[in-house]
């Protein structure tokens, strides 16, 4: 999907990958930087569940004990994330578990995946598995 | 700009405070009732608070070649 062509709703569920490929980017991803101006904008809220500031937390200690940036970066990033208005919401456990062993996912990205299936799949992941169930293709 | 409306039903006693209120304040209740809304769900996530921290985001972030993300996920998951 090309960044210009990109159509969303005013609602969008977000996980943790899509949140580092900001953060963190490895490369130019115009779709990614696009859709922030969308969000900058007040056209797309951000929804998220309640195990993403965890997550997203998590990856930036990872790459700082990786030695990928240095610890002062990581520090403004998780400062940065805090910032960012991404609302929370809860997901029904029990219902997460049977996706999890429905579709053979983690408990984690089946709370992504919950969340998406009640948000229209409209899912924001650059993670192959999730990007499967979700109507928008962030990913080649 | 002031688009979309709705109907809140209040019982007596807090309807007669914020009336009382927005006299004193010669304020509306509407715009008490904004006021509060913003305050208490929204502070500090107003669109020019949010532009700027994606703005400072795409400062002082660098750029990572090869980075795995969900890799870098799966690694955070573990502890």
């Amino acid at each position: 999907m090309k960044a210009e062509s990109i159509k969303l709703p005013r609602r969008v569920v977000v996980d943790a990958s899509f949140i580092l490929s900001h953060l963190l980017p490895d490369e130019d991803r115009p779709i990614v930087e696009k859709i922030f101006d969308l969000y900058t904008q007040g056209k797309v809220l951000f929804i998220a569940s309640v195990i993403l500031p965890f997550e997203v937390v998590n990856s930036i200690k990872v790459a700082y004990a990786r030695k990928r940036i240095p610890l002062n970066l990581a520090r403004k990033l998780v400062q940065l994330f805090s910032r960012l208005e991404i609302f929370l919401e809860a997901v029904p456990i029990a219902n997460v578990f049977d996706l999890a062993t429905n579709e053979k996912l983690s408990v984690y990205d089946a709370c992504y995946l919950s969340l998406a299936r009640k948000h229209k799949n409209y899912l924001l992941t650059l993670d192959k598995d999730l990007s499967r169930y979700s109507k928008v293709k962030l990913l080649n | 700009m002031l688009a979309k409306r709705t109907n809140i039903l209040f019982d007596e006693e807090l309807w007669f405070k914020l009336l009382t209120l927005a006299e004193i304040r010669k304020s509306s209740i509407g715009n008490l009732v904004r006021t509060a809304v913003k305050d208490l769900y929204f502070s500090g996530n107003d669109r020019s608070v949010l532009a700027k921290t994606v703005d400072e985001i795409r400062r002082v972030r660098k750029t990572i070649g090869g980075v795995n993300y969900k890799e870098l996920i799966n690694e955070g998951r573990k502890y």
